[in-house]
């Protein structure tokens, strides 16, 4: 039985997460994450660096010109670790008769 | 932790809902420098196309279409190159898919000139329109991105309400409004 990631599952860093995993390889702009999973600046700093500090973002601070730019992308053991969080849901869904 | 069944279904959804609105996005995200670049080339195309003769409007696309292609290929790369989703065009085909879409449309359009020997210029001017937005209109509906209908039906109107109402100087009307248009549509593309 998979087994559930209690910092994956608190509801903005499920989708922040989900976002992330869906993007690949893709680093995601501060403003475009905030906007996708629906959060507010701080609360998504806030939550980003939970993640990273759990080793599952890498957050990637540089210049476009001369305006700062912040993104984020899913490393490996991030996404291992949502794809087990995913299975354990589903396999949740699946005891409860609910497929 | 427990979850529940319900906790876990409403997680799952929200995964779901979540993954498919980056996937949209990260499409239309793609997409929109390629709708900037091609409404500018039709904008300077049909303004061409206003200022000259008919037999030279074969004059003015060309040197267009070849500034397209490049800058299309140039787009491309340079998304590849910055960690994006690889060397796309616009609906997050490959370049080389979007290249032979491109050929293909082009070879269709000429046939159908051979075929039906319009004797006005009229439907050189507004047929390629037409067919613009219904490949854009079809693509929407097939890769399940709205937005790619919203721009295929408003290029659509805008061409017949030019047919209709605004023959004299049709070609700065697509080239305004068409162009403008696929411009427009270009920038709503990188609103999340």
């Amino acid at each position: 039985m998979s087994r559930p990631d209690e910092i994956i599952h608190q509801s903005l860093r499920l989708r922040i997460m989900a976002a992330l995993h869906a993007a690949g390889s893709e680093p995601l702009e501060f403003g475009r994450l905030k906007a996708l999973v629906g959060a507010t600046d701080g609360n998504l700093g806030s939550h980003l660096s939970t993640l990273e500090t759990a080793g599952y973002v890498h957050i990637d601070k540089d210049f476009l010109g001369k305006r700062p730019r912040t993104r984020a992308s899913v490393t490996p053991a991030g996404s291992r670790a949502f794809r087990g969080h995913m299975d354990y849901l589903r396999e949740i869904m699946e005891s409860a008769g609910g497929g | 932790m427990a979850i529940t069944s319900t906790e876990a279904a409403e997680a799952l959804r929200d995964i779901a809902q979540t993954d498919r609105r980056t996937r949209v996005s990260g499409a239309y995200h793609v997409a929109s420098p390629h709708l900037i670049l091609w409404g500018l080339i039709w904008a300077a195309g049909y303004a061409g196309c206003g200022l000259t003769p008919p037999d030279q409007w074969g004059l003015v696309w060309l040197p267009l279409i070849v500034v397209g292609v490049l800058g299309a290929i140039l787009l491309g790369r340079r998304a590849a190159s910055s960690g994006g989703a690889g060397a796309s065009g616009a609906a997050g085909f490959s370049i080389g898919r979007s290249l032979t879409l491109g050929l293909g449309i082009s070879l269709f359009i000429g046939s159908v000139y051979f075929v039906f020997q319009p004797v006005s210029p009229l439907p050189y001017l507004v047929f390629p329109a037409l067919i613009t937005a219904l490949v854009y209109v079809l693509l929407g509906g097939l890769l399940g991105l709205p937005r790619y209908v919203a721009i295929g039906a408003v290029m659509f109107l805008v061409t017949m309400i030019g047919f209709i109402y605004a023959k004299p100087f049709l070609p700065f009307w697509i080239a305004v409004a068409g162009g403008g248009g696929l411009v427009l549509g270009g920038l709503w593309m990188r609103k999340v």
